[in-house]
């Protein structure tokens, strides 16, 4: 028992820093628009054509990469998305057009999806004994927001002090680490373990997917992780330019995104936590109401500096907590046997969130010239997300109740 | 995890964190020119 212990602290330790460097990396895109641009002499179009093919990648990826891992073990998925990844970075490097930044942002896409969070979160929740698993969700979810909050000012020195291309061949050498550390995790957990968290082994991917679409509570699930999407899209493309336009020195808006990002390390684990002394979908149905407040105060309480870095650390604790939760339910539903699959469903269902929240925002803005409508449209969504989450429930399905409890 | 391990890996995130976020404080207005010039193009979530 002790030695499986320990064996889960390292596929922990390894299946976050996976995670740190996938989502790490991916975030630090939009700092290459300007100098590659400038350099290749291409239009930003093709650039943001590039950067949109890459987030469409890692969406429609994500269900495929989770199933594959799912059906054939996470080994070979998490080394074709690290090899991807890096080619993509390599490709980016090398660019000498459009043509070379269009395939790098599909290849890029690609790899963060096959090395990304739905082959990283099954791997480890095949891997947790039922009492550490929401924990274990947690720490490694951590890693993400790790990532996301230490790349950008890293890379920013990167590019100043070696020029873009160079940081770029930098980028694809961290992202190259993966891949070791991916066959260790991949090696720690084969995926019929499944069978001693009391899963049935025996389910065929068709089953198991037939079985989660009829499942009421999953359905539920899905539709709420959109609502997840579009708040932090929304927040993370418009808070900035929101607080320009109150009138604020762009410096808060800098300091906001820091308390964003450091809040978000230590809220994904609280509120992962949570989800043991709880139930998971009281949890999420307080983050999404919790965000749906920091939104009525944005609207309605006057904005001091303070008042702006408060609701910046309220924010960001309740920024990815959404992740362990989620994960941790569709666990509770069907045990762990395919959940790289179905969370690569729900995930899919956040970037479709994500990509009306930064979409809606800007049309918003245009037509309103305010960002009132698009706080309005999160408060409204958070509502939603209530509703949908509590109705949830947090049983095993019919199937593995008659097998043995998942959790 | 034994718990001289565990400390040498708190610290190194600690520490990766508290640069990150000097980096920020330091930099961060030209990050954020950088980021909100592409932020108006892209849906670079």
């Amino acid at each position: 028992m002790q030695k499986r212990v320990d064996v889960l602290w390292l596929i922990i330790l390894a299946a976050g820093t996976i995670l740190a460097i996938n989502m790490g990396i991916r975030q630090t895109f939009g700092l290459y628009l300007k100098p590659v641009t400038q350099d290749l002499h291409v239009s930003r179009e093709v650039f943001a054509l590039s950067i949109a093919l890459l987030n469409l990648m890692w969406g429609v990826g994500s269900p495929f990469a989770g199933a594959l891992s799912d059906k054939f073990g996470a080994l070979w998925v998490m080394l074709v998305g690290a090899a991807l990844y890096v080619a993509g970075l390599v490709i980016m490097a090398t660019s000498s057009g459009e043509s070379g930044l269009v395939i790098s942002g599909i290849l890029i896409g690609l790899g963060v999806a096959g090395s990304g969070i739905s082959a990283v979160l099954g791997v480890v929740g095949r891997a947790a004994p039922p009492e550490k698993r929401q924990m274990a969700l947690s720490l490694t979810s951590m890693g993400s927001a790790i990532g996301q909050f230490v790349a950008l000012p890293y890379a920013h020195v990167l590019i100043d002090g070696t020029g873009w291309a160079m940081s770029l061949f930098v980028l694809a050498v961290t992202a190259a680490v993966m891949a070791p550390l991916g066959v260790a995790l991949a090696r720690s957990v084969p995926p019929t373990s499944a069978a001693v968290a009391g899963a049935s082994p025996e389910q065929r991917m068709g089953a198991a997917l037939s079985e989660a679409l009829r499942h009421p509570s999953f359905l539920l699930l899905t539709a709420g992780f959109f609502v997840c999407g579009f708040q932090l899209a929304a927040i993370g493309v418009h808070l900035p330019a929101f607080l320009t336009d109150q009138g604020f020195d762009a410096s808060l808006g800098v300091i906001a995104l820091t308390v964003v990002g450091l809040m978000n390390i230590a809220g994904t684990y609280y509120c992962g936590r949570a989800g043991e002394i709880m139930p998971k979908r009281i949890v999420l149905t307080l983050i999404y109401l919790g965000r749906g407040l920091v939104f009525v105060a944005l609207l309605y309480v006057p904005l001091t500096e303070t008042r702006v870095i408060a609701y910046a650390a309220l924010l960001g604790f309740l920024w990815l907590g959404t992740v362990p939760l989620t994960s941790g339910l569709i666990v509770t539903f069907f045990g762990p046997r395919w959940l790289s699959t179905l969370y690569g469903i729900v995930f899919l269902s956040h970037q479709i969130g994500s990509f009306l929240g930064a979409w809606l925002g800007g049309w918003f803005y245009d037509q309103y010239h305010s960002y009132n409508m698009l706080w309005w449209a999160s408060i409204g969504v958070s509502l939603m997300a209530a509703v949908l989450h509590l109705p949830i429930r947090e049983t095993p399905s019919p199937r593995l109740a008659g097998l043995a409890p998942a959790e | 995890m034994p718990l001289h391990l565990r400390i040498a890996i708190l610290s190194g995130i600690g520490l990766l964190c508290a640069g990150a976020a000097y980096l920020m404080l330091a930099r961060g207005n030209v990050m954020l020119i950088d980021l909100s010039a592409a932020a108006a193009r892209l849906l670079c979530l």
